[in-house]
């Protein structure tokens, strides 16, 4: 019988990626496609590779081991096994095999292809890193370049197949869900491979503005690159913009998706591609995952219509180095007597106001703001009650230094930040804009 | 569709893999060699040492393959001048349940062979079978020092982080 003309009755939609061979096996009992002898023998034959395992991981010198290693021996044992029958045309033709074969030979075949995977991860990795797309995001350099580095450091193929030993920080736009150990890096590190090229066929340049247009601190944002300037290149696809400036017409984007379901939006995606990837001369391997990435980013762009944000989808190139721009100093600092005694008249002090007062009337500069407001520790109600008093100035100061809380380690910054927000968003929509613009505009002297 | 027990394939299934009986026939073979020091075990007490290691392997969150190291503890521990007759099966009690709490403490960073050499030169030696003084003074200076030459050599610390003991 050829594989056409087999029956299917697994239902692969119940196979886990993670757990191949359990949920195979779990199918095949439903399905009753292996018997309890069946299962009994490839019990006893996990059993007798757990021992061959630990023996190994031990090296033959401890026959006891932690019940936590044994699962994770096992884990491997089982992930392994695994990757040799996901290899199988068909489930059920997994099943033949795990009937037919011993374990320890799917075992030590499946230890072949963990090495055949290594091996296409480290030239695809290679070829990555030999051509990596300079962004400022430090994300991106730290997962792909280092992060990887520190797994192909890590990963044991033998005892720990399934694990990673990394956290690969940077996303990519399509993710990589329900793999596990060198098959999630492999994956993960094809879609990099993808989004690099996409993105080395626009200056770094370019892109460094289309990401201000996000957050001029992008830099340290936890983000994915390749969105933004997809987006943006389909944009002036269809806008009818230079492609490579990456600048398109959103109002005029904004008309053609008006009243547009998301199918709709793919579809309007899906007929700009083919000219995009021309213009671009993508290869075909970088079509395939530009045209897999549709379905996600007309999502996007449908909910961002929803919402009237399709600028936040959208981005519009920002040059903030053409920006007016105020230069702060943090000041001459006053010597350590004199701001112990304000840090000790603040902490006798219990109402906001008068803490207000005191930092006002005795801090001068910004260096000495910032160590007072984080060494007075004032509660969260405090500081929200102290910035109502602080002058605008102050405040735009404040909100630059502490843009957003994601890389805040200091938990009295964490307050600071939250406060700031608080306040924030008390205030008029105007005044908030007016802070906002003139915190933008403000830069740190270094000195 | 079936609704029949599915397959598990948990840890659990292999807890009983060394079973008993066959623990209390390689505690019983030890026999052979112990009686020349007029040291036998009934096979109640076998069976009663065997459950002591099942228990114990349960306590301390550990499995066992192999053949164990049940016979190699009666083999080392036989010629001791502390233990007699009427101590012999109550000291392999204990010695089985030192024995895999301090593969625990020492993180299984020493092996089978030199653990129960270990025990058995501190019980023989400064000790003097006091079975107290090997499990609260003897043992854990053991385990002391173990950690404080990890700490001092970096490198070996750096090479038992690969996870391998």
């Amino acid at each position: 019988m050829t594989n056409l003309d087999r029956i299917h009755v697994i239902n692969e939609k119940a196979l886990s990626g993670k757990n191949y061979l359990i949920s195979l096996m779990t199918q095949g009992k439903l399905c009753a496609l292996l018997s309890d002898s069946d299962v009994e023998r490839i019990q006893m034959e996990s059993l007798e590779l757990l021992a061959e395992q630990t023996e190994k991981w031990s090296r033959g010198e401890s026959s006891s081991i932690r019940v936590e290693k044994a699962q994770e021996l096992l884990g491997s044992i089982y992930y392994t096994v695994g990757l040799t029958l996901k290899a199988y045309p068909s489930p059920e033709d997994a099943i033949e095999a795990l009937k037919k074969e011993q374990l320890s030979v799917l075992f030590q075949d499946g230890l072949a292809r963990i090495t055949r995977k290594i091996q296409a991860g480290r030239l695809i990795h290679r070829k990555i890193k030999n051509n990596l797309f300079q962004t400022k995001n430090v994300f991106y350099r730290s997962t792909v370049v280092d992060g990887i580095n520190g797994f192909f450091k890590l990963y044991s193929p033998e005892f720990s197949a399934q694990e990673i030993h990394i956290t690969a920080d940077y996303p990519t736009f399509l993710e990589v869900t329900d793999l596990a150990g060198v098959e999630f890096i492999e994956r993960y590190l094809r879609n990099i491979a993808c989004e690099n090229r996409f993105c080395l066929r626009f200056s770094a340049d370019r892109v460094h503005h289309l990401l201000c247009g996000l957050d001029e601190n992008y830099q340290q944002i936890l983000m994915n690159i390749y969105e933004p300037v997809l987006a943006a290149a389909l944009g002036c696809i269809l806008t009818e913009h230079p492609v490579r400036e990456l600048f398109c017409d959103l109002e005029m984007l904004k008309s053609l998706f008006t009243g547009k379901t998301a199918e709709q939006i793919a579809g309007i995606l899906s007929a700009a591609l083919p000219q995009l990837t021309r213009e671009l001369g993508c290869p075909p391997e970088l079509i395939r995952y530009m045209r897999s990435s549709l379905p996600k980013l007309s999502g996007l762009l449908h909910r961002a219509m929803k919402l009237k944000s399709l600028e936040s989808v959208i981005l519009t190139p920002r040059w903030p180095e053409e920006e007016p721009k105020i230069l702060v100093s943090y000041g001459d600092r006053m010597d350590d007597r004199e701001y112990t005694k304000v840090l000790q008249q603040l902490l006798w002090c219990d109402k906001a106001e008068k803490k207000a007062e005191i930092i006002l009337e005795q801090i001068h500069s910004l260096g000495d703001l910032l160590e007072i407001l984080r060494d007075s520790e004032p509660t969260l109600e405090e500081l929200t009650e102290m910035f109502r008093r602080f002058p605008a100035e102050v405040i735009a100061m404040l909100m630059r230094q502490y843009p957003n809380g994601d890389f805040l380690s200091d938990e009295r910054e964490q307050n600071i930040y939250s406060a700031l927000k608080i306040f924030c968003d008390m205030l008029p929509p105007t005044a908030r804009e007016r802070l906002e613009r003139a915190s933008q505009a403000l830069r740190f002297d270094a000195k | 569709m079936t609704d029949e027990k599915l397959p598990d394939f948990s840890l659990t299934i292999f807890h009983n893999a060394l079973t008993e009986r066959k623990q209390t026939d390689t505690i019983l073979a030890c026999n052979e060699k112990t009686a020349a020091y007029g040291l036998t075990l009934t096979e109640k007490q076998a069976a009663a040492l065997a459950a002591t290691r099942a228990d114990t392997l349960k306590k301390t969150g550990r499995i066992e393959f192999g053949s164990g190291v049940m016979n190699k503890l009666i083999l080392a521990f036989c010629d001791s001048p502390y233990i007699s007759k009427e101590t012999y099966e109550d000291t392999l009690h204990e010695l089985i349940d030192l024995f895999y709490s301090f593969k625990n403490e020492t993180a299984d960073r020493v092996s089978d062979d030199a653990l129960i050499e270990t025990m058995k030169q501190a019980f023989n030696g400064d000790c003097c079978g006091s079975l107290e003084l090997l499990s609260s003074a003897a043992l854990p200076a053991f385990v002391r020092e173990l950690n404080e030459s990890l700490a001092a050599d970096p490198f070996e610390q750096m090479e038992s982080t690969d996870d391998e003991p």
